[in-house]
């Protein structure tokens, strides 16, 4: 063989060599482990840390919220989808209570077609009343447990709330402080004042009684979990206000 | 440029004496090499074989599928949150590794109207440039048929993105995952391109490729991807195949699934009920 394709040879040998000995030293030694690419791509994926760490983490803690959230209505909504990802809390600091649960809650229960008849949704400015301004879920929802009548009375709460409301709240014409003060009442007691089905029918009650009534729920003298919270927020002239308007109304039960 | 050529001539002969010697010396060297890496290879597999992808998880046990129930989906959107919060997510409107679709059809119309994530209306609805929600556009519209679709990576038995990457950073795993290999993917966009389904976008940041992976560092440790576990509703259903009493047999068992355009062959691991024939 002629010199010259000898070293032509040899010099390709020695390419090749170097380019396998370089490919050795380049490839990362997990790279045909399962196929081609680097196994340990794999083990560093699967070391990321979970950022949703899920109700038993919570329950660690907040056993009590845990033990009312689970018996609600809201039990398929885990504290995360509210309150965030867990992340490190407590380490980390507080996490977020959500101030605006208007625009919160709204994003499952505003009536939009498209969602399954079996989700529970509303029109923002008719619930539970027409209304004008902003009024916050919270006033009158246990965001933990929001269905009003809550989970100690099964048989109270299957009953149909928002027909009641209907029927009853377009012909009443009450001022807008009345319509605001009456909002927490008219889930419960009807916007009539007359619904005894899932609570005491309040309207054509005596003045005075109502008064004291409510008085003694905002001091915690009477105890039920609905109204101290509805009524802890109330002035003494809102309460006036709300007794005088459900004296004024027609009494009797609801048909 | 040398002009003397007998100069030139024994300068390259003593190079090619020179290059020979380090060609043998780099010969040996390379079958020590060799033999260093036969050597490690069998402890590799070795762990393989114990355990793999961490002490606890074993992928060869698993088969991961995934239901989506589009008859449940309410389009609240907190999946698509959760998954931004989870696998960090670039925090604007326009970089999702899981979305949601809307559907309608109004009355007289035979074509779906769509939006999700890109229309500027449901931008603005959610009251921030980076995020969205779906507007109540058709509040007042004669609907015949709505619904709501969740979309993301279908993770697919052949999966064409992974054909197509130039450099192995993107491969299915034996649990039937499609994974990206941040550190080796050079951002080509080639996987993108390839993706039947736009599961796929590009991180402008990290220059790489991106995609669901079924929160992979969740379910290697027990838990359920991040979408699963925030679902109010159950419209979102993930389990183990190998498992019989994984919710994912009870659902593919018990519903008339759908995948997403079959027609491609890439045999997708997403399966779905409650979509028609409009959705892609």
């Amino acid at each position: 063989m002629p010199t010259h394709i000898v070293r032509l040879l040899l010099l390709l040998a020695a390419l090749l060599f170097l380019a396998v000995l370089g490919r050795n030293y380049v490839l990362d030694p997990s790279y045909y482990q399962f196929g081609n690419y680097r196994g340990d791509a794999v083990v560093e994926i699967a070391a990321g840390p979970p950022q949703y760490r899920g109700p038993a983490y919570c329950l660690m803690c907040h056993g009590e919220r845990h033990a009312e959230w689970t018996a609600g209505v809201h039990r398929s909504v885990k504290c995360e989808v509210c309150h965030g990802p867990a992340r490190e809390h407590p380490a980390s600091g507080p996490l977020p209570k959500p101030d605006d649960t208007i625009k919160l809650c709204t994003v499952c229960h505003e009536a939009m077609p498209g969602r399954p008849a079996a989700q529970p949704q509303i029109v923002i400015a008719e619930h539970p009343v027409p209304h004008e301004g902003d009024l916050q879920c919270l006033t009158c929802h246990n965001p933990h447990s929001p269905k009003i009548g809550g989970q100690d009375e099964p048989a109270a709460a299957e009953v149909e709330l928002a027909p009641a409301v209907a029927e009853t709240a377009a012909p009443v014409q009450i001022s807008k402080r009345l319509v605001v003060l009456t909002t927490p009442c008219t889930p419960c007691h009807g916007a009539d004042g007359r619904n005894s089905v899932m609570s005491a029918a309040i309207a054509g009650s005596e003045r005075a009684a109502l008064v004291r009534k409510l008085q003694e729920y905002r001091s915690g003298a009477l105890q039920h979990p609905v109204m101290n919270a509805v009524t802890s927020s109330l002035s003494d002239e809102d309460i006036a206000d709300l007794a005088e308007y459900y004296a004024s109304l027609p009494g009797g039960p609801t048909q | 440029m040398s002009q003397d050529p007998s100069k030139d001539k024994s300068g390259r002969r003593a190079f090619l004496r020179t290059a020979g010697k380090a060609l043998a010396g780099a010969l040996g060297g390379g079958a020590l090499l060799a033999k260093s890496v036969a050597q490690d290879e069998p402890v590799a597999a070795d762990t393989g074989a114990k355990s793999f992808p961490t002490e606890d998880y074993d992928w060869t046990e698993h088969r991961w599928a995934y239901g989506i129930d589009a008859t449940r989906c309410i389009g609240c959107l907190r999946c698509v949150e959760a998954c931004k919060s989870e696998n960090g997510v670039a925090e604007d409107a326009h970089h999702f590794r899981t979305w949601v679709e809307r559907y309608v059809y109004l009355e007289g119309e035979e074509k779906a109207r769509v939006d999700s994530h890109n229309d500027p209306q449901n931008i603005a609805a959610s009251g921030s440039e980076s995020e969205y929600r779906f507007d109540n556009r058709y509040q007042d519209e004669n609907v015949t048929k709505a619904f709501f679709v969740p979309k993301m990576c279908n993770q697919c038995q052949h999966p064409s993105c992974v054909q197509v990457c130039p450099v192995g950073a993107t491969f299915r795993t034996e649990d039937g995952v499609v994974l990206i290999d941040q550190t080796y993917c050079i951002g080509c966009e080639y996987c993108v391109q390839a993706c039947p389904y736009g599961a796929r976008y590009f991180n402008e940041e990290t220059r790489t490729s991106d995609k669901c992976n079924w929160c992979y560092h969740r379910i290697t440790k027990g838990l359920l991807p991040a979408c699963v576990e925030v679902c109010p509703v159950g419209a979102r259903i993930f389990g183990d195949r190998n498992d019989p009493s994984s919710p994912i047999n009870e659902f593919i068992d018990n519903n008339r699934i759908h995948v997403l355009k079959p027609e491609t062959g890439n045999a997708p691991t997403c399966f779905y009920v409650g979509i028609d024939k409009e959705v892609s």
